[in-house]
């Protein structure tokens, strides 16, 4: 299974594309985050100006991230060099509002807790003993950092936070302990990385500890209007300034990002320079020197701890790889531990899913927690699977060129020049790849469905699909303003199917049954089929357009099942299988009281629309109940002079159908296939085009009609 | 010696999992069967600790289709997990193996006698083996018969050369491979130790040629393991030899 390969490859194929568009491709150790303010920054870390970001496409930024922070939920973990508030601001404390707290000491909290629980950590208890041996800043600071990192340490509660902070304050000198860790991990790496002068200028500014002071000055933040010295909960003039208009997170969540203006350089944006991207990326892949054998490309590489998340969206917290589990039966037995088990080189696992991100984003269908993407590697677009065919053709035409009713003829058209489109562009050897994911757990996701194809074999099967001649392709209705004769997409045959019974995970299962039937080419599972035939027998309950695209659907569906027997679109009067004939004299029977009703100015519902469900199940009972219920209305048509014509050309039609079964046929009372649904449709579209013709002409003579009959 | 034997396997489902995503419970399965897989069925279709069986080829008859299923494994803790398993649907292998001595079991050596585990593998292969077949994981139920390799028209005859990425090949286990350093290779100072090993296979017209576990090119060591085999001399046995005294044939 090399899925995870071809991903990594994906992403070296289009490293051109990374930092570009809206989602864009995400380079190694980095993660998107909306930034709210810029600070501005001399070449010695002094501050010039702030401002607001206003623009909310500019908001999406690419920061430097560590493997934790990139996959931080709750606790404290801070990024590198753009972080929230808390994180980079040194007197954040002063201003937050969190200083009125209660009595107890960190020290004491500590203590208490180490007594406790700090049984299973034996750092911490060594730690803990030194900071008693010799009470100074630094170890208790070492201690205090230990502890953080530690997340099932957290005190809960907002008391318990505030009484931490306060204390923190008293030993620490009033740092936050978010920017205690952000403040240690920035000065390891400037230390690191000694030549890249814009670091080291927001280094020198973030250790002068007077970030708020500086934006509250400058008019960026505000503070409390009673002069507090906090920074404002909710404004309540009419008159916002900019960080209450365009940022909607309070003032003590707003996401701080840097810019260093030296003279000479262009690029004064921290998060566009590749000088600094680069410098993180060395520094932090340089951190771990420990190797391990990579279980994707097979050499000796640093592997890593955790891999990434937010793969379907930046708020899924949903691993394709993970490997927490030390209690419970995944690996455990022959192997002791996670590593021995499995192990993926650092730059392959974020290569890989940050691609993975990427195309999803790109490219991908979601339908809640499933996702499916089908890509070349060399990153170039392919048709997409889950689409009908209007999706697939005509969805990147213009609104205003685009037509309602698109017939077989320019269908046809339209696929054979995207299928050429599509061979040129993408070649006969490139891979095109499929992937689906989905997850049951909120943790944890699973590779639902993966196909490797060739392009030429991918396209050959997508356009099978979608082809004229024998793909899953009928008159599709789909309201008013999307008519075209074409393939459904797998979720609109699973609402055909299911109907109301529909929930997301029988459309999942659904939807996941039918992607082989257009990647691979398999068969359509003869259940589905035989639902959406079953569904479409039936008239009760559905208004007009639902009707009818559970007809189409189902008549495509039957088609593209049966396709040995090679049904065409148009009527087939030569067809004489019972189910055909069937479904035509249902069609004829429908229009003739139709037609009645409409003269009469009635508005009921034909009894053959009602009994359509009984006919399919005992066609010949029940046809001989609807031909007897006719006879009022052929009488109605008969006595007057205008439509007797009309009555005389169905009538016979219906014999000429009624000889063309053979008796045994007609006799057998057997329940009906799909077929009758085709024959039903055909004969429909036939009636319906002569009764628009007869209802203009009025028909004048009977010679007219027969002209039009013949044609 | 007449070692090599040849069978058909086929099953409902099968699940070669991908040790990737098994790390988080989300079972999925490799398109093709593994090297240890395979040689699980061959021990439950018979084995002795007198020799070790060694895949040589294995033939995919039928399109490779994937089949997704929700499953609720059990949780150490008690109760239920949900998890997605991905199962390969529909399949069915011809394999060819043969046997070779364990040569790290020399209390066995009274036990390889020419034609006589060739014999009862045979047997045993027409009977569909002695124990349970199964296909990767053990909810995959398979089946034994006899086949002759190359036998029948299979989906992928045509199909030329197919390459996968990085494969788990099989286990070495320190019972059959001795002592090792810590690459892997045989050595006879190093110490007795479990390694994975792992290959890139090419699937050729539909045909998959494992290498010999020794020549697989990546290996990773997983921890020291002592091999401690039951021990025993089959009816030589002292004890069982003291027991029935003279009659016991020497």
């Amino acid at each position: 299974m090399s899925w995870i390969e071809k991903l990594y490859r994906t992403y070296e194929e289009n490293t051109d594309a990374i930092g570009t568009g809206k989602t864009p491709l995400l380079p190694v150790c980095h993660t998107m985050q909306n930034a709210h303010v810029t600070i501005v920054l001399d070449g010695n870390g002094e501050f010039i100006r702030a401002s607001v970001v206003s623009n909310k496409e500019d908001m999406p930024t690419i920061i430097p991230a560590t493997e934790e922070s990139a996959g931080r939920t709750s606790g404290w973990v801070a990024h590198p060099l753009c972080d929230k508030l808390a994180y980079v601001a040194g007197d954040y404390v002063k201003y937050s509002g969190e200083m009125d707290a209660g009595e107890k000491t960190l020290r004491e909290y500590l203590q208490r807790w180490g007594n406790g629980n700090g049984k299973k950590k034996p750092d911490l208890i060594d730690q803990l003993k030194r900071y008693e041996d010799n009470p100074n800043q630094d170890s208790f600071l070492e201690l205090l950092e230990l502890w953080l990192k530690d997340t099932s340490a957290k005190p809960n509660g907002k008391e318990a936070q505030l009484n931490l902070v306060r204390s923190y304050l008293e030993f620490a000198g009033n740092k936050s302990p978010q920017h205690a860790l952000y403040f240690s991990q920035l000065k390891q790496w400037t230390e690191a990385d000694s030549a890249n002068s814009k670091i080291k200028a927001v280094y020198d500014y973030v250790s002068k500890g007077r970030m708020i002071q500086d934006l509250v000055e400058s008019k960026i933040l505000y503070l409390e209007p009673d002069g507090r010295e906090t920074l404002c909960g909710q404004w309540n003039e009419k008159v916002k300034p900019d960080i209450f208009k365009y940022v909607k997170v309070p003032q003590k969540d707003v996401v701080v990002r840097f810019a260093v203006e030296v003279p000479g350089d262009p690029q004064s944006a921290l998060w566009l320079d590749q000088a600094v991207s680069n410098s993180w990326i060395k520094y932090y892949s340089n951190l771990r020197t420990e190797k391990g054998l990579c279980f994707v490309t097979g050499d000796r590489v640093v592997l890593a701890d955790q891999h990434p998340a937010k793969i379907r969206n930046s708020g899924d917290k949903a691993k394709l790889i993970s490997s927490n589990d030390t209690s419970g039966f995944t690996f455990r037995g022959r192997f002791t531990d996670s590593d021995e088990a499995c192990g993926v080189g650092f730059t392959v696992t974020q290569k890989a899913h940050s691609a993975l991100r990427w195309l999803i984003a790109r490219q991908g269908r979601r339908d809640g927690d499933q996702a499916v993407v089908a890509w070349a590697v060399t990153g170039l677009d392919v048709p997409d699977p889950l689409a009908d065919t209007f999706g697939l053709l005509f969805s990147g035409v213009e609104t205003s060129k685009q037509k309602t009713v698109y017939t077989a003829q320019e269908v046809g058209i339209a696929l054979s020049k995207m299928s050429a489109g599509y061979s040129a562009k993408l070649g006969a050897t490139t891979d095109v790849i499929v992937i689906g994911l989905d997850s049951a757990t909120p943790g944890r996701m699973a590779i639902a469905f993966y196909r490797e194809l060739n392009s030429s074999e991918y396209l050959e099967h997508v356009l099978a699909w979608h082809s004229l001649e024998a793909g899953c392709v009928w008159l599709q209705y789909y309201g008013k303003e999307k008519i075209f004769v074409g393939a459904p997409a797998p979720r609109d045959i699973a609402d055909c199917a299911y109907g109301r019974r529909l929930d997301e995970k029988l459309r999942k299962a659904t939807i996941q049954r039918l992607l082989p039937c257009i990647v691979d080419g398999v068969r359509v599972p003869v259940d589905l089929v035989n639902l959406c035939v079953r569904r479409a027998s039936n008239h009760y309950g559905k208004e007009y357009w639902e009707y009818e695209k559970t007809l189409g659907i189902a008549c495509a569906l039957f088609r593209h099942h049966q396709k040995e027997r090679g049904y065409k679109m148009s009527l087939e009067p030569d067809r004489t299988t019972r189910d055909y004939l069937y479904g035509r004299l249902l069609a004829l029977a429908e229009n003739i009281e139709s037609y009645a009703l409409y003269v009469g100015g009635e508005k009921r519902e034909t009894n053959a629309a009602r009994w359509m469900q009984r006919f399919a199940d005992r066609p010949f009972s029940t046809w001989r109940t609807i031909e007897l219920k006719l006879e009022p209305y052929k009488t109605r048509l008969r006595r007057s002079d205008k439509y007797s014509g009309f009555l005389y050309k169905r009538e016979k039609e219906m014999d000429a159908i009624m000889s063309s079964f053979s008796t045994d046929q007609h006799i057998s009372d057997e329940a009906l296939s799909g077929e009758f649904l085709l024959g039903y449709h055909c004969q429909r579209a036939v009636l319906l085009e002569k009764y628009k013709a007869t209802s203009t002409d009025e028909i004048e003579s009977e010679s007219v009609v027969e002209n039009d009959e013949i044609n | 010696m007449r070692n090599q034997l040849e069978f058909k396997v086929y099953g409902k489902y099968a699940l070669f999992s991908d040790p990737l995503t098994k790390l988080g419970g989300e079972k999925c399965s490799y398109h093709l069967p593994t090297y240890e897989a395979l040689k699980g069925i061959a021990k439950s279709i018979y084995w002795k600790p007198t020799f070790i069986w060694v895949i040589d080829k294995v033939r995919i008859m039928k399109p490779i289709r994937t089949q997704t299923k929700n499953m609720k494994p059990l949780d150490f803790g008690g109760g239920n997990s949900l998890a997605i398993y991905t199962y390969l649907a529909d399949v069915e292998y011809q394999v060819q193996m043969h046997f070779e001595w364990n040569l790290f079991r020399p209390d066995m050596a009274r036990d390889r006698i020419d034609g006589k585990h060739y014999e009862v593998a045979e047997r045993m292969i027409e009977k569909g083996g002695r124990q349970d077949i199964f296909l990767g994981v053990r909810d995959c139920q398979g089946y034994v018969v006899p086949d002759a390799f190359g036998n029948g028209a299979g989906h992928y005859d045509t199909a030329g050369e197919l390459d996968y990425g990085l494969m788990f090949h099989g286990f070495d286990y320190p019972d059959e491979t001795g002592k090792t350093d810590e690459d892997g290779n045989r050595s006879d100072v190093g110490k007795y130790r479990l390694h994975s090993r792992f290959w890139r296979p090419v699937m050729r017209n539909g045909v998959l040629e494992f290498p010999r576990p020794e020549n697989c090119p990546v290996r990773k060591f997983v921890r020291e393991m002592t091999p401690n085999p039951p021990k025993s001399e089959g009816l030589q046995d002292f004890t069982l030899a003291q027991e029935l005294g003279s009659e016991v044939a020497p």
